[in-house]
Formats: C-alpha cells, sequence, structure tokens
C-alpha cells in the first residue's frame, strides 16, 4: 500500500518524460492523473490506519544491502504509524494543488511535471521511511528535482537561489549521514525501531555531537534562525507549485526527523539541550515575525512567516511533553495547508498583476473577490483565528510548553501577536484601499484548476479547525511513544 | 627448479596466461598495423583484434578464481589478481569501444595506440598481483613508460606533447624516489619478498627506525605520485588536458586503480606491521587532497581539467581506506574503486562521444546538450551525480559504505572531511549538468545521434551505474573474495 | 642473507675508504700547488696545446636519425650483457634457459623488424 504510494508518482514522472514532443501539453494529465491517485491511496490510508493499533501499519520490508561481514544491512522498510500517516495525507493533497497550480507551464513542460511528481516520490520515501539510510536516501534525492525546479522554472535570481539552497541542504545532511553512520555503527543497525527500544548508550564520538550533526540537518530544513537564509531566496525565485511544495511539505521533513529520528533515537541528549532548543525556538518565532513585517515582497512576506511559525513547531518540540509534541506534528499538518493556500493564492495573484511589490498593490479586492477572499480566510487562519486550523495547533503547543519554557512561549504568544499585525496589514495594504487604474482589466480566478486548488485547502483548514480530531487522534496515537520515553526515563 | 637460495619456484606459465595473451595480441596489434598494406586489412580490424585478446585473456583470468598460487615467487595468482585482471582488460575493453572512433580521427600511429594500451593493460595488471618489490616496480614501469607515449599520442594538439613531456619527468622523478625507498624497505627488511619482509617488519628483529621511516615517506611519496594525491598532483592536470581522451579515461581509472591495488597490497601486507609509522602520513594525504581536489576543482573551465581535479579529490575518499586498513575497509575500497571507475568511465564516454561530434572541451561548450541530445546529457548527469554521491548511483552505495567502514575503523573526523568535502564537489559537478539543463544550446541546435558503438558503450556505463547503485550485492560478494586472500 | 642490525656496520670499511680517498686527492692537489712550476702563456689556454686549432662551436646538430641508430644499437649491447651471464648459467639450469633466451632474442628480433618496417633504418 504504501510502496504503491511511493511508486504511483514515480511511475507518472518516467510516463511523462517519455511522451511524444509533440503531446507534450498531455504531460499536465498524466501528472493530475497519477498525483491524484496518489492522493487517493494517501486518504485510503489515512482512512484506515487504525490509531488504537501500536506499531507500524501498511508495513512493506525487504533486506537491500546486505554485505557479508560488514556487520550492518540495510533495509527497504516503508510503513505509517500516527505521526507519518497526516504528514502522507498532507503531501497527497498538496501534490495533486502542486501539479493544478502548474497547469499554466508552458516551458519544457514534460520536464517540469516529471521533476515535481519526482520531487513527491521523494518527499513520500522520507516520511515513509524506517531505516535511517534509506531516509538519508530520499532525504537527498528530493534536492535533484528541487535545484531542476527552482533554477530551471524560476525567476529573479534562480539559480544563485537554487545553489543556495542545495548547499545549505547538503552540508546539513553531511553531518547528518556522519551521525546515523556513527550511531548505526555502533549498534550494529539502521532500523529506527530497533534503535528506539535501544537507545546507543556511547558512541566512537560523543553522543551529544552526534545529536547535533543530524539536528542541524533538521534545523536548516525547518528552518530555525540561524540557517534560515535560503528560505526566503528559494520561495521568491521558485515557481508557485514549488513554493506550494516547498512550504507545505519540504519544510516539515525537518519537524518530522526530529520527531522520527532525533528525539527517540537520542532521547537523554534532546533532555540535555532542551533549554537550547527552545531558546532557538522563541528567537525564530520573534525574529522571523519582526522580518516579515518589514518586507515588500508578498512572497518574501510568507517566506519569512515560515520562518516565524516553524518556530513554533520547534517550540512544541522542546517541550518534550505529550501535548507539545502533539501540537508541534499538528501545526506542520496545519501550517502545511496554511501556507501551501498562502503561496497559492499569491501565485494567482503574481499571474495577473505581475509584480510582488505590496505597496504597488492597492484596492484589489473590487476586481478579484473570490481570489482576496481566499487569501483573507488563509491569513486568518495563519495568523491563528479560532475555528480555523492554525488555532488548535499554536494553542496545543502553547499549553503544552507553558510549563517547560515559559520565556520561549511568552515569546511564542508575542510572535502570534505581531503575526496578526503583518497578516492584516499585508491584506489591507493589497486588497483594501482604492482601486487602482491600472489594475482595472484584471480577472478574478475563472479556471477549474484554480478553483480546485483554492476550495481544496480551503475545505481542509476549516474542517480541521471545528473537527481537529480527525488529525489529532492519529497523531496523538503517533506522539505517545515518543512522549513515554521521556515521561517514564527522565 | 629452484632459485639461488634454494626456494622451490613454481614456474607454471598457465598462472600469467592473461598476460601473455595481451602481449602476444600487443605484437600482433603492432605488426597488424604496420603490415596492413600487405595484408590488405582495413583500419577497423586493429581494434577487433585488441577486444578479441582482451578476450581471450579475461577467460583465461576466469580460470584462476578462488585459487591461491604464486608464480616463480614473483606474482602471485590469488582472488584479489582476478578482481584486478577482470577489472583492467574490462576498462580497456570499454574505452576501446568507446572511442575508437576519436582514435582513428585524432590519433597518431593508431597499431601503436592499441599496442601500448594493452601492454600497460599488463603493468596495471603485474602491479595488482606482484608479489616482489622488484617486481612490481618493473610493473609501474611498463604502465607507465606505455601511458608516457599514450599521452603524448593527440595528433595535431601542441598540448599532447607538452603533458607527455611532463608526464615523462615527474613520473620519472616519482620512480626514482619510489625505488630508493624501495631500498631502503630492502635494508630493513633483508628480502624484496613482501612475506620475509612482513615477517621481519613484525618479529622485532629489525631496530632500524630511520631508515624505515624514510623509506615510507620516500615510497608514499612515489606512490602518491601515481595516484595524485596532494601534493604530488601537479602532473594531473596537465596530463590530462593533454592525452587524448581516452587516454585521460584511462588514466583515471586503470593507472590509478592499480595504483591503489599496489597500495593494498603492500599497506596490507609488509608494510602492515608498520603501521604506525605510516597511518599518519597517509592520513594527512587523505585530507590534503580531498579538500585541495575538491576546491581547486570548483575554478576549472575545462571538461578534462575539472575531471583531473575530481579524480584527485575521489583518491582522497580512497585513501581514507587505507590509513584504515582492514578486510573491511579494503573490500569498501575496492567495491569503491569498481564503483567509481564505472561512474568515471560513462563520464568519459559521454565525453567522447560529444568531443567527436562538436570537437570542443569547454565547459560552456555543453550549453543545450539536454535538447539536442538529451540521451548524451542524461549519461552525463548520471555519471556527474554519481561521482558527487547522489543516492540511487554507485557513487552514492559505494561511498557509503566505504565511509561507513571508515567509521568504523575510528577515523570519523575523516569521514567528516570528506563528506563536507563531497558537498562541495557537488557544486562543480553541477556546474557542468547547468550547463546542459539550463541554458539554450549555441549555434546549431538540431538533434543528433552517436554511433553504434558509443551508445552501446555509453549505454553499457549508464546501467552500470545505476545497477551498482541500486544492487551491488554482487559487486560486494566479489570485493569480498577478492580481499581475502589479504587478509589471512 | 644478512642480520638487519649489521646492515650498515658492514659499509664501515667503505667509509674509511672514501674518506682516505679524499684525503688522498685534496693532499695531491694541494702538493702540486705548491711544489709544480707553472707557466703563463697562450697556448696553455688552448683547446689542444699542439694540433689543429678547434674550428666552429662545439656544440653542433646532429642529425635526429643519429639517436634512433643510437637506441637500437644499445638495445643490442643490452642484449649482450644479458647473454653474457647466461652463457655461464646455461649448461645448469638446461632447456628452460635455452628456450627462455630464444623468447628474449625473439622479441628484440621482432623489435628490429618492426623498426625496419616503420624506416627507422632507411638514412634519409
Amino acid at each position: 500500500m504504501v510502496t504503491l504510494f511511493l511508486l504511483l508518482p514515480l511511475a507518472g514522472a518516467l510516463l511523462a518524460l517519455f511522451l511524444p514532443r509533440e503531446r507534450e501539453l498531455d504531460a499536465r494529465w498524466i501528472a493530475l492523473l497519477f498525483s491524484g491517485l496518489a492522493f487517493a491511496v494517501s486518504i485510503v490510508i489515512f482512512v484506515t490506519f487504525d490509531p488504537d493499533q501500536n506499531g507500524y501499519q501498511f508495513v512493506d520490508q525487504f533486506t537491500w544491502i546486505n554485505p557479508s561481514g560488514a556487520g550492518f544491512e540495510v533495509q527497504y522498510f516503508v510503513g505509517v504509524d500516527g505521526l507519518s500517516a497526516p504528514m502522507v495525507l498532507l503531501l497527497g493533497l498538496l501534490s495533486v494543488v502542486a501539479v493544478l497550480v502548474s497547469f499554466n507551464i508552458d516551458e519544457r513542460v514534460k520536464e517540469y511535471f516529471a521533476y515535481l511528481l519526482l520531487l513527491e516520490t521523494a518527499v513520500a520515501g522520507v516520511f515513509l521511511s524506517l531505516d535511517l539510510i534509506q531516509f538519508f536516501l530520499f532525504w537527498e534525492l528530493e534536492l535533484l528535482p528541487m535545484y531542476m525546479l527552482i533554477s530551471i522554472w524560476g525567476s529573479g535570481r534562480n539559480r544563485y537561489s537554487a545553489m543556495k539552497f542545495l548547499i545549505y541542504t547538503l552540508a546539513g545532511s553531511a553531518f547528518m549521514l556522519v551521525g546515523f553512520l556513527v550511531i548505526g555503527v555502533d549498534a550494529g543497525t539502521f532500523e529506527i525501531s530497533a534503535l528506539t527500544e535501544m537507545p546507543p548508550q556511547d558512541a566512537l564520538i560523543p553522543l551529544s555531537l552526534v545529536f547535533w550533526a543530524i539536528m542541524i540537518a533538521f534545523l536548516v530544513k525547518l528552518p530555525v534562525f540561524p540557517v534560515h537564509t535560503w528560505l526566503p531566496d528559494a520561495h521568491t525565485d521558485a515557481p508557485t507549485a514549488v513554493s506550494v511544495m516547498l512550504a507545505g511539505v519540504l519544510l516539515k521533513m525537518g519537524g518530522y526527523g526530529i520527531l522520527r529520528i532525533a528525539l527517540p533515537i537520542l532521547p537523554e541528549q534532546a533532555h540535555d539541550f532542551r533549554f537550547v532548543l527552545a531558546a532557538i525556538a522563541g528567537f525564530s518565532v520573534l525574529y522571523g515575525a519582526v522580518i516579515t513585517l518589514q518586507q515588500r515582497d508578498l512572497k518574501r512576506l510568507i517566506a519569512y512567516s515560515s520562518v516565524s511559525h516553524m518556530g513554533y513547531v520547534l517550540l512544541g518540540i522542546a517541550a518534550l511533553g505529550a501535548v507539545g509534541l502533539s501540537g508541534a506534528a499538528l501545526q506542520m499538518f496545519t501550517h502545511g495547508t496554511i501556507t501551501g493556500l498562502l503561496f497559492v493564492m499569491v501565485g494567482l495573484i503574481y499571474e495577473r498583476t505581475h509584480t510582488r511589490d505590496i505597496t504597488s498593490m492597492s484596492g484589489l479586492m473590487h476586481r478579484m473577490p473570490l481570489i482576496g477572499t481566499v487569501m483573507l480566510i488563509a491569513g486568518l487562519a495563519s495568523l491563528g483565528l479560532p475555528g480555523l486550523s492554525g488555532f488548535v495547533a499554536e494553542l496545543t503547543i502553547f499549553l503544552g510548553a507553558f510549563d517547560a519554557h515559559p520565556a520561549a512561549t511568552i515569546a511564542g504568544i508575542f510572535g502570534v501577536v505581531l503575526a496578526a499585525g503583518y497578516i492584516l496589514w499585508m491584506v489591507q495594504r493589497i486588497f483594501h484601499g482604492p482601486a487602482d487604474e491600472k489594475w482595472a482589466d484584471l480577472k478574478d480566478a475563472n479556471c477549474w484548476w484554480e478553483h480546485v486548488a483554492m476550495g481544496s485547502l480551503v475545505v481542509v483548514i476549516v474542517a480541521i479547525g471545528i473537527f481537529p480530531g480527525i488529525i489529532t487522534d492519529s497523531i496523538e496515537s503517533g506522539i505517545a511513544p515518543i512522549a513515554q520515553i521521556f515521561e517514564a526515563n527522565l | 627448479m629452484t632459485d639461488l637460495l634454494g626456494n622451490d619456484l613454481n614456474l607454471q606459465y598457465e598462472l600469467l596466461g592473461p598476460e601473455i595473451a595481451l602481449v602476444i595480441t600487443a605484437a600482433l596489434v603492432l605488426f597488424a598495423d604496420a603490415f596492413r598494406r600487405e595484408l590488405k586489412i582495413g583500419q577497423s580490424a586493429i581494434p577487433a583484434i585488441s577486444i578479441l585478446g582482451l578476450v581471450v585473456a579475461l577467460l583465461l583470468s576466469l580460470l584462476w578464481i578462488d585459487e591461491n598460487k604464486d608464480f616463480a615467487r614473483l606474482v602471485t595468482i590469488d582472488n584479489f589478481t582476478t578482481f584486478f585482471r577482470v577489472l583492467f582488460i574490462a576498462v580497456t575493453v570499454v574505452v576501446i569501444i568507446g572511442s575508437h572512433e576519436y582514435i582513428e580521427r585524432r590519433v597518431s600511429h593508431l597499431g601503436e595506440f592499441y599496442s601500448l594500451l594493452l601492454l600497460s593493460t599488463v603493468g596495471a595488471m603485474l602491479m595488482a598481483g606482484a608479489r616482489d618489490l622488484l617486481t612490481a616496480y618493473l610493473a609501474i614501469e611498463v604502465m607507465s613508460f606505455s601511458l608516457y607515449i599514450l599521452v603524448s599520442l593527440a595528433k595535431s594538439d601542441t598540448r599532447s606533447g607538452e603533458a607527455s613531456l611532463k608526464y615523462v619527468l615527474l613520473g620519472g622523478v616519482a620512480s626514482a624516489m619510489l625505488l630508493y625507498g624501495l631500498s631502503f624497505l630492502y635494508g630493513v627488511g633483508g628480502s624484496t619478498q613482501y612475506t620475509e619482509i612482513a615477517a621481519a617488519l613484525s618479529d622485532g628483529t629489525s631496530t632500524l627506525e630511520l631508515p624505515l621511516l624514510l623509506g615510507l615517506a620516500l615510497i608514499i611519496a612515489g606512490l602518491g605520485f601515481k595516484a595524485s594525491a596532494v601534493p604530488f598532483h601537479m602532473w594531473t592536470p596537465d596530463a590530462y588536458e593533454g592525452a587524448p581522451i581516452p587516454i585521460t579515461a584511462y588514466l583515471s581509472a586503470t593507472s590509478k586503480a592499480a595504483t591503489f591495488a599496489l597500495l593494498l597490497r603492500w599497506f596490507a601486507g609488509p608494510l602492515l606491521p608498520a603501521i604506525d609509522s605510516w597511518q599518519w602520513m597517509i592520513s594527512v594525504l587523505a585530507v590534503l587532497t580531498m579538500v585541495i581536489g575538491n576546491l581547486v576543482a570548483l575554478q576549472q573551465s575545462n571538461i578534462k581539467r575539472l575531471l583531473a581535479y575530481s579524480s584527485i579529490g575521489q583518491v582522497g575518499f580512497m585513501l581514507m581506506a587505507i590509513v584504515t586498513i582492514s578486510d573491511q575497509t579494503g573490500s569498501a575500497l575496492l567495491l569503491h574503486l569498481s564503483g567509481y571507475i564505472i561512474t568515471n568511465l560513462a563520464v568519459f564516454m559521454g565525453v567522447i562521444a560529444f568531443y567527436n561530434r562538436t570537437g570542443r572541451e569547454e565547459i560552456v561548450a555543453f550549453r543545450g546538450l539536454a535538447q539536442t541530445n538529451p540521451y548524451l546529457a542524461l549519461v552525463i548527469t548520471a555519471g556527474l551525480f554519481s561521482l558527487a554521491g547522489m543516492p540511487l548511483l554507485a557513487g552514492f552505495l559505494t561511498k557509503f559504505i566505504l565511509f561507513q567502514s571508515v567509521v568504523s575503523g575510528g577515523y570519523t573526523w575523516l569521514v567528516v572531511t570528506a563528506l563536507l568535502a563531497s558537498t562541495v564537489s557537488l557544486y562543480y559537478y553541477l556546474q557542468v549538468i547547468r550547463q546542459m539543463y539550463m541554458y539554450q544550446p549555441e549555434g546549431d541546435a538540431s538533434r543528433w545521434r552517436l554511433s553504434p558503438t558509443g551508445y552501446l558503450a555509453t549505454g553499457a556505463m549508464l546501467v552500470g551505474v545505476v545497477w551498482v547503485g541500486v544492487y551491488a550485492a554482487p559487486f560486494y560478494t566479489a570485493a569480498d573474495r577478492a580481499i581475502a586472500p589479504l587478509f589471512t | 642473507m644478512l642480520p638487519t642490525d649489521q646492515l650498515f656496520s658492514d659499509y664501515v670499511p667503505v667509509l674509511i675508504a672514501s674518506i682516505a680517498g679524499f684525503i688522498l686527492v685534496i693532499s695531491a692537489l694541494i702538493g702540486s700547488r705548491l711544489l709544480a712550476p707553472f707557466s703563463e702563456e697562450r697556448e696553455k689556454g688552448t683547446t689542444y696545446e699542439c694540433g689543429m686549432l678547434p674550428l666552429r662551436r662545439a656544440s653542433t646538430n646532429v642529425g635526429n636519425r643519429f639517436y634512433l641508430y643510437g637506441i637500437l644499437f644499445i638495445i643490442f649491447d643490452v642484449e649482450a650483457v644479458f647473454i653474457f651471464p647466461w652463457v655461464l648459467t646455461f649448461v645448469g639450469v638446461g632447456p628452460l634457459a635455452y628456450w627462455t633466451m630464444v623468447t628474449f632474442v625473439a622479441i628484440l628480433g621482432l623489435g628490429l623488424a618492426y623498426a625496419w618496417k616503420k624506416g627507422a633504418l632507411q638514412w634519409r
């Protein structure tokens, strides 16, 4: 089942690549079909997933590399638990949205969709892998399509941004691989569940170094201050669909990695450094929010708001308790949908106005009421309005983190105030005010794919805001064993 | 039959079957070319004869799988030798198939080219098999002398002669240093036989610390030249740039692998007891090599020079395995070596096919290749990504197993350096890939095809790169069995 | 085989001999400088004190074919170097030694044939 989810986009990518040149535009439909099928599979996985059952479900496993005498083996080992099931669902959904908002791509169409689908496979691999090396492999595989997508179809300083993205991630993952190797050599296995049961006690180099070696990769990806600088560049210069994927699922790989690998395998070190993590988190939230307030470029604004919002994820994680961790996982899901939607909207606006400069826009609500309304919904969800999904996640994080890290939590709550500021100010500057003559002939969202892309995300945001139980049941079952480690031993 | 010291000598000539077959083929090729007019044979008969001889040699070397014999106490025929014989023969076959077009058009002295190529393969094979210092030295010289001439054979390219001269002079200095070092080793160990040196060094009869250290330093410097390790790498970029491209490919594959075969034989055998004296030297060399090789590669604008520096960087990774030498790192090194060779040949076969069409070798000349020949762009991209160590390609898996074994050998800091260096390496590989995918072709933008043999060579290497990357078990087993005789 | 420790002490006589040699040469040079009579004439400075005066410069171009002949000559000269010791052990070793030398000479012969075919023996 999960292997099917992993392979469907890849099959689509190959099929799209071998289309004859004359029928290049059909690649869009192939991409839609295959990402749609993958989404259907992810829904089936999520619905049939049983939160009351312990351990991984839908497991596929076989030994992949087994060098005799080397004392280790690498497996192909995939499966879902309560933590990855929502991530898979999010990925399935956002991939469809990303394909839909790319329907107007007209340059090198085949390759574009092939890379987009390959990206989906790679990220799916990260969320589904239960073996450290397999995890690392997909983690690296994701770079290739991202690099190509940003640098070929991006705008502005796209090549620079793509390279920056690549170098940051690669530098991080180099340390991660060292960490994995040290752990694996010590324990004789790379299987995550086995390592969780028997956390390494002693290794070739101090375990706290190993912890940071692994964390640095995840923190870069998350991203938090001071390793966040690749994010605004990558977002600004990436095509819309890639921004959606980047904000929606790629950033989640960092948080997911911490929850899946760093915390369960090295719990003592996580406990030792929880104040450092909380401090980084609190500072990131505030710093991100303050920088966001100063942005004039619409995409940069949302990119920096992501830095601030991902700080909440780290804050929830630093609390190391069931509530905080659940909040972090939930925040990852909701931020994925909300920011995904925000980037979709920015893409739609940019397509019409051909500018992202906030100061040059004014009164767009008159010209495009639908886009304006949806943008407003997304913005309100982003600033944490009760009844929309952002509120549930942030509240849970604050509840979980307050006891452990009061100062960082207060910083976080102040971040929400700032979020209200920058979001509402942005909406006001763009959509309200006098209708500018130069935007007189702009059209509202009028294609079916735009409607589907916006609608599906709005439905999810509202639904989770009202019935958080749909997602939280699964998340809590996934978080429980991790939280247990900390409650039992430390 | 006994030698002067009364040791029994085993003179089974069939043990040297592959080498003898190749030498005879080399002579045949030389004469077939010299008497081509009299014999009324076409140009394409020459590579055909060479390949026939190589195939015979391949079959002959497969006869000795799982044997462990020696020829006259000079050459060992065990799985290690067989592994490298097969590897070297395969490399030569691929080079000939992938580049015979190039050779016909751009190489002067066709017969000499093929015959020297075969002779240098013989030298490489003997380097892997030697069990005596002097045999090893002669084998090195057989390989090197052939290569000195081969480098100079590019038609109408003045860089070729310059490259050859540089290579000869520096190679000569390196050989002299190596020989001097070997004489110290002989003085300390009292014999040129590997086994007897190992015995003399390990039972503590030798108290000559300084001569041993001097000898080791000279040997490491000499072999460092041959393997192009920093700071002995200066000849590499010039020789790579000036040589005909097939020879560049051959230099980066066979000559490097043969040097590592020799390093493994020496440092796992006679020199293993002195590990405390040389471990730090090699680790310094490894760090310098991977850092400087990869950093200097960043500034290159010629594809051959870029690949030269990239191969220097790769040597740094391989030297790590020598630092932490054991059966585990040894087999990881053999695996990485074969993965690296397949990958490198994929890139070079691609570059040769490209050069055949355009006659250019600057990196900017690759602009828009993804549109004029997507297949070739794919081959080169796969090769470069594999060199950089991207997942699902040969380079990732073999590098991973290599690094893993070095970590378990206790040298985590080396691996950290190596990983950072290989992160840097991705940057310059991407520069080439960018040119192919992100720019429009300059001038002629029509599609073109490779020749059938071009497709054969590139296709086989592409399959190899993916195969090793996804399912390396057979290679790993082979490497494991090959390294076993060194550690018993 | 030599015990490795003695390796260098065995060379002490060589060291003494070379030091003695140095002393002898240096004392002979100094002695001749002190004792011998010197005459300062122009003739002393010429290349040959008696005989013809040399024409042109000492470094002149040599035909590049000359080197080819030189190499070929050296190859067969070296062959002779191998053949002389071979003669001494020939009887003891038996037919193997015979065939080994036949192979060796045959290889050199082939080389000569190749050089001939390539026109290396043509003086043009």
